[in-house]
């Protein structure tokens, strides 16, 4: 048995992100910074999360079809004595541009949705900024068959 | 008689103070420190040095120091207690 779509989808998506300019192979899925926090060498980083999903019946019947819409967040952190912001914009860019070239059958669409407001420090010895880049990403299954995408 | 403080005895580079030098070359005894510090999920560190305050001006707030061969620029400069002595934040370059 096939996973579940919305991991085909994550990985998808990790694969695509995985090796651009600016980032290289600094991408993660789920980290969780607080405890393990990106290292210098780490950096500029791009980390990949679940952030949820509506569902929706667009078929009744016992072979229901559901309309999905699975919200994955990228979230770039840079660290540079100058230019941070510049740098989250280049980023930006070529996150945009790796997602649009997925080619998956695995879902209908993918499209940005939100950039959400950027977070910056300066207390420690170099200036940290970091910016979440979000997606929803249109997926269609059979209710009981979540790992077959329609 | 006013009590005259002599901090210098709390700045011998022989104990726990270094040398550090100020853009223009100045060279002078502080207390550096550099714990990690974390911000936003990245790893840094939080370096700071304590100086006699007449050693470092206010106007040397966007300059360099150099500590222990490594370059900082200084992002701030404060006040500690009565004011004779002063935190520096730095900046690593």
């Amino acid at each position: 048995m096939a996973d579940h779509v919305r991991e085909q989808i994550a990985v998808a998506f990790v694969n695509a992100l995985t090796g651009l300019a600016t980032t290289g192979a600094n991408v993660w899925r789920e980290r969780d910074t607080d405890e393990r926090p990106l290292r210098e060498a780490e950096l500029p980083a791009l980390l990949v999360d679940d952030d949820g999903e509506p569902a929706e019946i667009s078929t009744l019947g016992t072979a229901r079809i559901l309309t999905r819409r699975m919200r994955l967040r990228v979230t770039a952190h840079v660290r540079a004595l100058t230019g941070a912001g510049t740098s989250l914009n280049q980023i930006l860019k070529e996150v945009e541009i790796a997602v649009a070239g997925i080619s998956s059958a695995a879902f209908k669409y993918s499209s940005i949705t939100d950039v959400s407001a950027r977070e910056a420090s300066e207390g420690a010895d170099r200036p940290v900024m970091r910016q979440s880049f979000n997606f929803d990403v249109l997926y269609m299954t059979a209710h009981n068959a979540p790992d077959v995408p329609l | 008689m006013p009590l005259v403080e002599d901090l210098t005895a709390f700045y011998r580079t022989s104990e726990f103070a270094v040398s550090a030098t100020l853009q223009g070359g100045t060279v002078v005894p502080v207390i550096f420190d550099a714990a990690a510090f974390d911000a936003l999920g990245m790893t840094g560190s939080s370096p700071q040095a304590r100086a006699i305050a007449a050693s470092v001006a206010e106007s040397a707030v966007g300059q360099t120091l150099v500590v222990n061969a490594v370059t900082y620029r200084i992002r701030n400069r404060s006040a500690l207690d009565d004011g004779a002595e002063v935190m520096l934040q730095l900046e690593r370059q």
